[in-house]
């Protein structure tokens, strides 16, 4: 596919997208627009010797260039100072818009966590309980341990305040899912087993390697999941 | 002034660009692989959260605005698609076939997994991110793929070159990604009493369980300590060209470790492996040699 073809092609689905939804953000067809504009249509990506280059070329090659370093050189100052959190406060909304997001804590993980378990109950009317797994929409036994990426979506939906949205969002899925799943089902309790591990001298006077403590979220109402 | 734009512009083997290039497309497509058991709970409405309020949330989490395509394909069906896209333009992008096009389609898939569900991300999806938008702006030598850039290694000189800057840009992500972590640990107690590498092994990453690390943990202490200077001694090796190959070895042991003694995280070390590739000059220019001092 040729760029040109390619274009007429995106032009092709954003028309459809739009079409088919009002609710389509139009800031966001415009960044993606303008984005795919640069992609294609930017003199930096071919090869070329530097004897043959036009001085534009180059120009644009260095500003390009420092630029993008410019952002991945501000990154050495740690979220945690002052210093990285009043760039990341100034730079992060559009560093994380195109995917230049510069946050290096990977190898910084809270090595406390030994494990977590995260399940439901749900009552019916007559006050009857069944155990249902996390993982929607199936509502499937999930294991954080072997699946990485639900031990962190757990984790920062029961343990960290800034992921408010998306645990109400979860909550209200929960509630959709067991309504599908059982008419008569009235609420249902979220409960969050959370293992740490002891401090190596406990562990070393045989009080066990981590110790499980179980939060309950809930009971939610099934019903437009209001908390009772 | 000069320098700093030879810092940039200087001529490179344009191999070295395709290297990168085949490296990261089967990243991405391992990457694409990974996330499909995944697609259903934490990328459809259909799953955990819905897209509206992955929207609000990625803005309070980051500031951003949200432009993930699962934000409007937001059905299983829809999602699947989407990803056995992304997987097919990661095989293309390696074969360099329609490589701009391809690398952009699979940069955008990774990138709206972020903006979608920031709060399933990993450490390596940024690093994706980042690689990936850099190297939508560099050479991608497409007419290099995996056949003809083996039949064609052990050339010494090729006529065709590249512009460096787009390796040099990856070359300074891959420094700040090993210095701004030592900076954290520094400040982190369970680094600074050498007890980080034990509680590792002892949590939910570590591959064999029981408590035999607090039993090794004399050990495991200076390993701590070693692990921090080998983080921040690993780009320094990789940027100087007679210190490359021990660069290599130690990043690529220190990764295999991690990925051996921990589970999940084999991607994660992939990733790392792979942006060495910036730093590998399998066809390195001849030395000039300095001329008679008049």
């Amino acid at each position: 596919m040729d760029q040109k073809t390619f274009h007429k092609r995106c032009s092709g689905i954003l028309f459809l997208i739009q079409s088919d939804s009002q609710k389509f953000n139009k800031k966001v067809e415009a960044l993606l627009g303008f984005f795919c504009v640069i992609v294609f249509r930017c003199p930096l990506k071919t090869s070329q010797i530097i004897e043959n280059m036009s001085l534009n070329r180059k120009v644009v090659i260095i500003l390009f260039s420092t630029l993008i370093s410019a952002n991945i050189l501000m990154g050495i100052a740690p979220l945690n100072t002052n210093l990285g959190q009043s760039i990341s406060k100034i730079l992060d909304p559009v560093r994380w818009t195109i995917g230049l997001g510069q946050k290096w804590d990977m190898f910084h993980s809270i090595p406390t966590h030994h494990s977590l378990g995260v399940h439901l109950t749900a009552n019916d009317i007559s006050g009857k309980e069944y155990r249902y797994g996390a993982g929607l929409p199936d509502f499937s036994e999930i294991s954080p341990r072997k699946r990485i990426r639900y031990h962190y979506t757990f984790l920062r939906l029961f343990n960290d305040p800034l992921n408010e949205s998306f645990k109400k969002s979860y909550i209200n899925s929960i509630s959709r899912d067991l309504l599908e799943a059982d008419s008569n089902l009235s609420q249902f309790t979220i409960h969050f087993a959370h293992a740490r591990i002891n401090s190596l001298e406990r562990i070393r006077n045989g009080s066990g390697i981590a110790s499980t403590r179980t939060e309950k979220f809930g009971p939610y109402k099934i019903k437009g999941a209001i908390k009772k | 002034m000069n320098r700093f734009a030879q810092l940039w512009l200087k001529d490179i083997d344009e191999r070295r660009y395709a290297l990168t290039r085949i490296g990261f497309a089967l990243l991405l497509l391992f990457q694409f692989i990974h996330l499909f058991s995944y697609r259903k709970t934490i990328l459809s409405n259909a799953g955990m959260t819905d897209s509206t309020a992955a929207q609000i949330g990625f803005r309070e989490l980051t500031g951003g605005t949200s432009i993930s395509l699962f934000n409007y394909f937001q059905s299983p069906f829809q999602v699947t698609l989407i990803l056995v896209i992304a997987i097919i333009a990661s095989l293309t992008l390696a074969w360099g076939k329609w490589a701009r096009t391809s690398l952009f389609i699979c940069f955008f898939v990774q990138l709206s997994l972020i903006h979608r569900a920031p709060s399933s991300t990993t450490g390596w999806d940024s690093i994706l991110t980042n690689i990936g938008f850099i190297l939508l702006f560099s050479p991608l030598s497409n007419q290099w793929n995996p056949r003809n850039l083996l039949k064609q290694w052990s050339k010494k000189n090729i006529n065709l070159k590249a512009p460096q800057y787009g390796l040099i840009l990856i070359q300074i992500q891959v420094f700040i990604i090993y210095w701004q972590t030592v900076t954290q640990k520094l400040g982190d107690q369970y680094w600074a009493k050498g007890e980080s590498i034990t509680y590792f092994l002892l949590s939910h990453h570590g591959r064999f369980t029981g408590s035999w690390p607090v039993s090794l943990h004399e050990l495991l202490d200076k390993i701590n300590y070693l692990v921090l200077i080998i983080e921040l001694a690993i780009p320094v090796l990789l940027w100087i060209r007679n210190t490359r190959k021990l660069g290599l070895w130690i990043g690529i042991g220190l990764h295999l470790s991690i990925t051996i003694l921990g589970i999940n995280l084999a991607l994660f070390s992939m990733t790392m492996i792979i942006s060495y590739l910036a730093f590998v000059d399998p066809w390195p220019a001849p030395l000039k040699l300095k001329g008679p001092n008049k």
